[in-house]
């Protein structure tokens, strides 16, 4: 089975040391359990400074065959950094071969679901560029990914991290938002993967491992026993990933 | 002959090795989406992944029917009781009902010890006391005194309510008593209490049942604590056993560390009760 990962970070956790640092580390303890592609986001990036941090994760990708960068963005003011506003960066995001973008809006101070946001999210939507966020990171957590999707019907939305113990909400959304994703690391009840499959199919399901905070070995495991079809096995461990890295970038 | 990650990547079952899951549940919920746990159920589910035995509690004791929560394992396990045990479920809130349902249950075949629900507040996942509250305190002489073990779940560490440390209290009266750590503390900090009682007292056991949280690799955690003291559990029923078949099994440790986690640990702990 091929595996591509949706959810890892590299860099330095500031409060521990974390199962890995470094993309080196990563790719190791990834290729180990036969994940050899992944989209990778930076803790500097996400944490400290955007532009510092995603320069190097771009430099850092060009050594990795299997690194997908995907780049932190926040609403930019004032000109910030030369930059007239969000949407001249994503320009240059996209140019420099950024497909994937990713946000941290609670701990970034901003809000996604806001007006002044809508104009990045638009371009994200015209030129097909996913955009990662973990689900407690909205401030209104699956309510907002609601809200995104109903402004945004063609944006690609990739939810990171949804709790377990909260499943109930998944069904509706991937049911009624096509382009609508979530990734696996931690939708962790028992036959969760299996239960939406069997009601709504595979096509809204990433396989992600949450690295470095938990061991890929978790993930791998755990699609390789479920009894789901080949098919929606091979959807949700990289054929879904593999059709939004094809699209990503180009207009719609 | 395949080794354990060989098959974990497989997907085959380990039916070659001993696995026996200590956390486990039954029941339904409101509030979480749990698939029909019946027996019948529960051992095809095991047979996918190899699990010889389950170990499990009911939900509803969570909720704090501990009559039915207990009559429902009763019944469960004793479908298949080769392969199926139990534990009681006592509220500490009610200690009266606690110790009537310890003596009714704690010598019916398949059951092999307390589960315990403490924590802060009105969550969903406990029952809003401490671990160290006077009120557990016959519960836990009478679980000592019968050679059954206590399974209690705990999160966090310190002044917590549901803190690994707060049965300190308990140990120091019955230093032989056998505890697994539910969750081993569930955090960081909770698992190096964790560790702190399994260095004082020889019959702490360390569950990686939800330690998803915890941010310890199984390969650093095999160095930081007796290897002999490390269970497998899932919280099936709640949680996929899968994720943790897949922790252990694809982790980088010895297939001998494996098979002491997966089942090894868990047969001799079961072996030193009074069953």
């Amino acid at each position: 089975m091929e595996y591509i990962d949706v959810n890892t970070m590299i860099g330095k956790w500031p409060f521990r040391k974390l199962g890995t640092t470094g993309a080196d580390e990563l790719f190791r303890e990834l290729g180990r359990v036969g994940i050899k592609r992944a989209i990778v986001s930076s803790f500097r990036s996400q944490r400290i400074n955007i532009f510092t941090g995603n320069e190097e994760l771009f430099q850092t990708a060009e050594k990795f065959e299997g690194m997908i960068p995907c780049p932190e963005i926040v609403p930019l003011i004032n000109g910030e950094q030369g930059y007239a506003n969000t949407v001249a960066y994503l320009e240059y995001l996209r140019g420099r071969g950024a497909g994937f973008v990713r946000i941290t809006p609670k701990y970034n101070g901003f809000s996604a679901t806001a007006k002044y946001f809508d104009e990045t999210l638009a371009y994200l939507e015209r030129y097909r560029m996913p955009l990662l966020v973990k689900v407690n990171d909205l401030d209104r957590g699956k309510d907002d990914v609601e809200r995104i999707c109903e402004k945004h019907p063609d944006l690609r939305l990739i939810v990171l991290n949804h709790d377990h113990e909260n499943s109930r909400g998944i069904y509706f959304l991937l049911q009624n938002y096509p382009n609508l994703y979530f990734e696996t690391s931690f939708l962790s009840e028992m036959d969760e993967i299996e239960s939406i499959v069997g009601a709504v199919g595979s096509r809204g399901l990433l396989l992600g491992t949450r690295m470095p905070f938990m061991e890929p070995g978790r993930m791998v495991g755990r699609m390789a026993y479920s009894p789901i079809s080949y098919e929606d096995k091979c959807a949700i461990c990289f054929k879904n990933a593999e059709k939004l890295i094809d699209e990503a970038g180009k207009e719609c | 002959m395949k080794t354990i990650a060989e098959k974990v990547m497989a997907g085959q079952p380990l039916d070659n090795i001993l696995v026996i899951d200590a956390h486990c549940h039954i029941g339904h919920s409101s509030r979480i989406y749990m698939p029909k746990m019946t027996p019948e159920y529960a051992l095809s589910y095991m047979d996918r992944f190899g699990i010889d035995k389950m170990c499990v509690s009911s939900i509803e004791g969570i909720y704090n029917d501990c009559i039915r929560a207990n009559e429902e394992a009763a019944t469960f396990v004793s479908a298949c009781p080769e392969r199926l045990m139990a534990y009681c479920i006592v509220n500490g809130n009610y200690p009266e009902e606690g110790l009537a349902l310890l003596d009714e249950y704690l010598d019916k075949p398949g059951f092999i010890g307390a589960k315990l629900y403490p924590g802060e507040g009105y969550g969903w996942s406990h029952h809003d006391i401490a671990l160290d509250d006077p009120r557990f305190d016959a519960i836990y002489d009478k679980v000592a005194e019968a050679g059954k073990c206590v399974l209690a779940h705990t999160w966090e560490c310190g002044g917590y309510k549901a803190a690994p440390g707060k049965m300190r209290r308990a140990l120091e009266r019955h230093p032989e008593m056998t505890v697994i750590v539910g969750h081993s503390g569930g955090t960081y900090d909770g698992h190096f209490e964790t560790m702190a009682m399994m260095r004082d007292f020889p019959n702490v056991y360390f569950d990686l049942t939800g330690t998803e949280f915890g941010e310890i690799w199984l390969r650093d955690l095999v160095e930081m604590v007796d290897n002999d003291r490390i269970l497998y559990g899932s919280d099936a029923g709640f949680l996929d056993a899968g994720f943790y078949i897949g922790k252990i099994g694809l982790a980088e440790i010895t297939e001998e560390q494996k098979r002491k986690i997966f089942g090894g640990n868990m047969q001799r702990l079961l072996k030193g009760l009074n069953l």
